[in-house]
């Protein structure tokens, strides 16, 4: 067995530490991450609050620690809704083929000429800003690419004779695209996935610093960006905290989705 | 006995006094000082609502501001904030302030040529007051009934019901005197203009900038100094104070006090502060749950730590409010016992009302100025120990005028000093005259003749009595909770000479401004 990479292992142990920490705010964050201390504002890292506070007051280790909680449940949602689309829509479109095929892959190619973070802006305008509109819409976003590379990987094993087998002893369609097909286009699928959920907190973060994704107070690593923006002078605190743990998170994500590739031999 | 003046009598000759302290002659004629340097241009900042510069129609402090430097009103207010002439030199009421006389100036030029005629304020006013027209602030120039040129100069307001305060609501951004040929077309009015201001436009770019150069024809002879101004918009108060840094902009009208504390360390600048009016309150809509019941009303007005809020949110930059709109800076201010949190109060009040376990609420607030956002965010954290939740939605500022504003939800609204507390009073609680923004009239007639009795009185002393009554009733059964009212903050580099701040900061007059050689030299 190959050892394991440094990406692959760098990657991991961030975003192991990332989803410790998230999992273990309730009791290690040291105050409510609402709770405001106004006569402390803009407070310097110190002994009572470690990473300062913000322009209410509020703790900022505790609002970053809490702050990874909506980062990864909406860069996991976005991209599991993605998959929930992109996959029977890719598998479908490769497997059936013909006109289909041609059909569903120009819709998905309109979609991906179309930047994703203006398709969400437009499904969060239509349908008003909120964290799980901010999820639907990265969701959505992120379908198409998803279902292309899913065809991509069908297409090459439409012919293949455990396929050709299947068919021949009668099995049903379905069965033979998500009982055959799928799980060997899984090892793609998986490093495809891995890369987006770093884009996807990404975008769930902008959309938090236009003021479309998780509303104030709630403690959002871009919403804190987008609060912290008019203190910077004051303060580098509020930006900076959630700023480090936003670019470590993707980061990590990135380094986790390469080695994941690496080792999984796909392409 | 005490010589009685008949209130004919008394409104003729004050009239008559501040018309005359405008002809020339009576007073030492306008010369440019030593000191005062024409020339030069001065370019002004502000971070949000630049989308028309149709007087008529604008709603937006940056909008009033542009307008102000290209149009005149009839009148205009001094720092004591009495009305003083602009565009009529001499005033005079009849019919116990039923109907108002203005004598205007001779020899008043539009920038496109033509002469100032009374045809031209008639259908100013005319245009103001259509209902087709639908200006946003059509209720704030009071009952006008008529308006008729009595000759060239002479102009006679007729109103519905004895108006006192008229001559200083003709100085109100909405009542720019416009060209009766410019009301012809009220879209380009947008962005064209048709005034006889110090300064006529140059360019005009929506969202970005507005560009104003001298207008030589000027009816105050040798004003203005300056050769031309910019305004520009810098949504981002971080970015607008770098830009104010390497003098890329001379004067930022509306910062943030935390900004402002920024301004004032600056080697060479200079942070102004004045009281105002200005304001951002919470609605509470009162025509539906759980807002229709005045025990819940009053137990959020009870959780708000007023002097923390200010401290918090104003860096302690303003005055403590007890929930209605009128400000020491205004005329009709009565001094009500302050507010205090009372959480134990407020408990026993939901309690009362039913609401024991608590209630949700949505609360809107658009993203600019951040006043707005800020206390939506601290009211939730106060109103929650006693059962609030406050689902807090933020939204952009277009989004937020064009969806929620005078929709009826609870939202946090945010209104700039007005001339008048007439005019506030009436725009917030008035439903035919105003906008009932917390949907509270319909309940409360007898409060709202009391806004209506107010504004007939001319005894001042008699007047204040009745605000006093409805600011008690607005104060403990009201529609809104305004915790206080944020100084107006200003920064500007002591190179800018003899600017004045306003408590209305949008009411910027610059017509003797003028720039010291130590000034940046600048194109644009």
């Amino acid at each position: 067995m190959s050892s394991l990479s440094p990406t692959l292992g760098v990657g991991g142990a961030i975003l192991a530490l990332v989803l410790a920490m998230s999992l273990a705010a309730p009791w290690i964050a040291p105050y409510p991450t609402t709770e405001q201390h106004m006569l402390e504002r803009l407070k310097p890292p110190g002994a009572r609050f470690l990473l300062g506070t913000d322009q209410y007051g509020r703790d900022l280790l505790s609002r970053t620690l809490f702050g990874a909680r909506p980062a990864l449940g909406l860069g996991l949602g976005a991209v599991a809704l993605g998959l929930a689309l992109g996959v029977p829509i890719g598998l479908t479109a490769g497997y059936v083929g013909g006109r289909l095929d041609d059909l569903v892959m120009r819709v998905v190619d309109a979609m991906l000429a179309f930047p994703s973070l203006l398709l969400a802006l437009l499904i969060i305008t239509a349908l008003g800003a909120s964290t799980g509109h901010a999820l639907l819409a990265i969701g959505v976003a992120n379908g198409p690419g998803i279902a292309r590379i899913v065809r991509s990987a069908t297409l090459a094993l439409r012919e293949a004779e455990f396929v050709l087998a299947a068919r021949a002893r009668g099995e049903r369609h379905l069965y033979v695209m998500f009982g055959e097909i799928f799980p060997n286009v899984l090892a793609p699928v998986i490093v495809e996935a891995t890369l987006r959920i770093g884009f996807a907190i990404l975008a769930g973060a902008s959309l938090s610093f236009l003021g479309l994704g998780v509303q104030p107070p709630a403690a959002d690593w871009g919403l804190m960006i987008r609060e912290a923006r008019q203190y910077v002078f004051l303060s580098p605190w509020p930006l900076l905290a959630p700023g480090t743990a936003l670019a470590f998170t993707i980061v990590a994500f990135n380094l986790f989705g390469d080695g994941l590739r690496d080792r999984l031999g796909a392409t | 006995m005490t010589p009685r003046i008949s209130r004919r009598a008394f409104l003729g000759v004050t009239g008559l006094i501040t018309g005359a302290a405008a002809i020339p002659g009576l007073t030492p004629a306008r010369v440019l000082a030593q000191s005062e340097k024409p020339g030069g241009l001065l370019r002004v900042s502000v971070t949000f609502g630049l989308s028309t510069i149709n007087p008529i129609m604008h709603i937006s402090g940056a909008e009033w501001m542009a307008t102000k430097w290209m149009y005149n009103n009839l009148t205009r207010l001094n720092a004591k904030r009495e009305p003083v002439p602009d565009l009529a030199e001499s005033w005079s009421a009849g019919d116990g302030a039923r109907v108002w006389t203005f004598k205007l100036r001779q020899g008043v030029r539009f920038h496109h040529g033509r002469e100032l005629a009374a045809e031209d304020v008639v259908a100013t006013f005319t245009t103001l007051l259509d209902p087709k027209t639908a200006s946003p602030y059509r209720g704030e120039v009071g009952p006008v009934d008529r308006v008729e040129a009595l000759d060239k100069s002479t102009v006679r307001f007729t109103m519905k019901s004895p108006f006192s305060v008229f001559p200083a609501i003709a100085a109100v951004p909405n009542a720019r005197v416009v060209a009766r040929e410019g009301l012809a077309d009220m879209k380009a009015l947008a962005s064209r203009e048709f005034g006889t201001g110090p300064f006529k436009l140059k360019e005009f770019v929506p969202g970005d900038r507005v560009v104003v150069d001298r207008f030589a024809d000027y009816f105050r002879k040798g004003e203005p100094y300056l050769d031309g101004v910019t305004l520009r918009v810098f949504p981002d108060p971080a970015t607008e104070l770098t830009a104010f840094k390497s003098k890329e902009i001379d004067l930022i009208s509306g910062l943030t006090p935390d900004l402002f504390s920024q301004v004032a360390t600056l080697a060479g600048a200079e942070g102004l502060a004045v009281a105002g009016g200005t304001f951002a309150a919470v609605t509470l809509p009162s025509d539906k749950p759980p807002f229709n019941d005045n025990r819940v009303r009053e137990a959020l007005k009870l959780c708000v730590d007023r002097k923390l809020m200010l401290a918090a949110i104003h860096n302690g930059q303003g005055e403590l409010g007890v929930d209605h709109p009128v400000s020491s800076a205004y005329d009709a201010y009565v001094p009500l016992a302050p507010r205090s949190a009372d959480l134990e109060k407020a408990r026993q009040l939901m309690k009362d009302a039913g609401l024991a376990n608590g209630v949700t609420v949505k609360l809107f607030a658009a993203n600019s100025p951040p006043i707005r956002e800020r206390i939506a965010v601290v009211l939730k954290e106060m109103a929650r120990p006693v059962g609030f939740n406050i689902d807090v939605e933020v939204l952009a500022y277009d989004r937020y005028l064009a969806q929620v504003w005078n929709k009826g939800a609870m939202y946090v609204v945010y209104y700039a000093t007005r001339p008048t507390a007439d005019a506030i009073l009436m725009k917030l609680y008035h439903p035919k005259e105003g906008l009932d923004e917390g949907r509270w009239a319909a309940a409360h007639p007898n409060a709202i003749r009391l806004l209506e009795q107010a504004r007939e009185i001319l005894d001042p002393d008699r007047r204040r009595r009745h605000y006093a009554d409805f600011l008690k009733t607005s104060r403990d059964e009201g529609p809104f909770m305004l915790p206080f009212f944020a100084n107006e903050l200003n920064g500007k580099w002591a190179y800018v000479r003899n600017y004045r701040l306003s408590p209305s900061s949008s009411d910027m007059v610059l017509d003797d401004v003028w720039l010291t050689g130590d000034a940046p030299k600048k194109k644009t």
